[in-house]
């Protein structure tokens, strides 16, 4: 019983931090129509980012982050203003060709990464980083505790963001009908750069939270782009509170499979929870709530 | 009266299919003023021609004597300009009063949205009652009277109305036109897309009758109520 209160807290404590990567990944999948497969390497340079923060200055990751998001940002818009946007209007014969520019961004993301950093294996060790302590019998990890606990912040600033500003409203009024924003005057092509741009952000905080527990090497944003893939179907494309549980739901799903499977097979679980949603839920945790 | 809205012959098209030849009409200051037309005579087109959506080849369109060709189509709500569209196209996730807020982002709107909002809220009491429903639970009416809300909510020199009553039950398409004729008599500049002739002509002050992509007739509503092609084409008689 202690075991598996341990696995499903440790799995809620991760999840929180995927399901901030995954927002920014269904914040853009709901303005583009996309799937942005740089997604996770955008988490693997915000990680390198509070990387250097830490190991040249000394700066705390979880002061880093605040360094990392806004470089990570102006990635993303820059990323959006000057490439995928300027696709929109080639026409080709596959429609989806933003798709593989995101493929061709990711590359070079990460191999610019390699470039300078190697494929060295990387991490932080902060005086918090092995801490644990009790919760009714539970050891709880103290830099997952603290991740999930931003984490959750973050994902409440982002609604307050998107349901109470006007630009916010704009990003959702853009993603449900693109027609429509442009006829109340909203900038649509502002919109999704800094869609994309805030998009960018979140994988930064979320690398950056995961920091501290993760080993850190060029190739670890693929782990994230499928993990995010994994959490935006599960939750229902383009959905945020789906992202939300898709999140929570993945860390729980993987944090199970490692402890009554095999932690080799973590990921497995992920994949095969994936596969059954798309055969027998293909609306997502989305539809679920929606059928009420 | 002052011109409002000038388009001197436009053509515009899809890719390769060209929609419109040749189109002008004028929308006077104060004026209500109807589009007409069968499926596909390129109505919708000409409103989005105005709105920005679509770039015409040819041709000028003037709103208050600026030239709109350099406009970009987000920037016309803040001119004066609101699109009420075919279908409504209202944001189906977002509540009555977000929807509502949405069409209110510029200048002096956007100071006014409270006041909008309850001058809105006067005209279709219903949207106060739903305000914290999504938009996409309304019943079609409903959704109707939002989309015109939404338009309104700009505080807009020219409404330009799509269809408004496409897909509702009769009793609901009198109460629309009643809706525009009642914003007409207030002031409100309008220029109305139908293909409910019979109806649009009773409300307006001057029609056109557009026929694949050409302006084939113009005048009064009631001179198009006499005439024999619009009593013969639209009217049945």
């Amino acid at each position: 019983m202690v075991l598996l209160g341990q696995a499903v807290v440790s799995g809620i404590l991760l999840g929180g931090m995927y399901a901030l990567i995954a927002m920014g990944m269904t914040l853009v999948m709901g303005v583009m129509k996309i799937i942005n497969l740089a997604h996770g390497a955008l988490v693997m340079v915000g990680m390198y980012a509070t990387y250097i923060c830490f190991q040249q200055w000394g700066i705390d990751p979880y002061l880093g982050m605040f360094v990392a998001m806004p470089l990570l940002f102006l990635l993303g818009c820059l990323i959006q203003r000057f490439m995928i946007n300027r696709l929109l209007h080639v026409e080709s014969i596959l429609p989806e060709n933003q798709v593989l520019l995101t493929v061709g961004v990711m590359l070079v993301l990460t191999e610019l990464v390699r470039l300078v950093f190697r494929s060295d294996y990387r991490s932080v060790a902060t005086a918090y980083s092995g801490k644990t302590f009790f919760l009714g019998g539970v050891s709880v990890n103290v830099p997952m505790a603290v991740g999930f606990l931003i984490a959750m912040g973050f994902t409440y600033a982002l609604h307050l963001f998107l349901t109470r500003t006007d630009l916010g409203r704009s990003i959702r009024a853009t993603a449900q009908d693109r027609e429509a924003a442009l006829y109340m005057g909203v900038n649509a092509p502002r919109v999704t750069v800094i869609t994309f741009g805030l998009g960018a952000a979140l994988a930064a905080a979320g690398g950056s939270l995961l920091l501290p527990l993760f080993y850190l090497w060029p190739d670890i944003g693929h782990l994230f782009t499928a993990k995010s893939f994994i959490i935006t179907i599960l939750g229902g494309m383009g959905s945020m509170p789906g992202a939300l549980l898709g999140g929570l739901a993945l860390g729980v799903a993987e944090s199970l499979g490692a402890t009554y499977i095999s932690m080799g097979y973590k990921d497995v679980v992920g994949l095969v929870i994936f596969l059954l949603v798309l055969l027998f839920l293909p609306g997502g945790l989305k539809s679920l709530l929606a059928r009420r | 009266m002052r011109h409002m809205l000038n388009i001197g012959g436009i053509d515009v098209g899809y890719g390769d299919v060209q929609v419109l030849w040749d189109v002008s009409l004028e929308v006077r200051e104060g004026e209500f003023v109807a589009l007409l037309g069968a499926n596909g005579a390129g109505k919708t087109t000409t409103l989005n021609a105005v709105s920005g959506l679509l770039r015409p080849r040819k041709g000028t369109i003037t709103f208050l004597g600026q030239d709109l060709a350099r406009t970009p189509a987000y920037r016309r709500a803040e001119l004066g300009i609101a699109h009420v569209p075919e279908g409504r196209r209202l944001f189906p996730e977002m509540s009555v009063r977000e929807n509502l807020e949405m069409g209110a982002l510029h200048g002096e709107a956007r100071r006014k949205r409270r006041e909008t909002m309850e001058e809105v809220f006067s005209i279709f009491p219903r949207l106060r009652e739903r305000q914290h429903q999504l938009a996409g639970s309304l019943s079609g009416g409903e959704q109707q009277m939002l989309a015109i809300g939404r338009g309104l909510m700009s505080r807009p020199k020219l409404l330009l109305l799509d269809e408004p009553s496409l897909g509702l039950a009769p009793m609901l398409v009198a109460q629309v036109f009643q809706v525009a004729s009642e914003l007409h008599s207030r002031g409100m500049t309008i220029l109305l897309v139908e293909q409910n002739v019979r109806h649009a002509l009773e409300v307006c002050s001057r029609a056109y009758v557009l026929e694949n992509g050409r302006i084939v007739l113009q005048g009064t509503g009631t001179e198009l109520l006499a005439n024999p092609h619009v009593r013969e084409a639209y009217l049945g008689i």
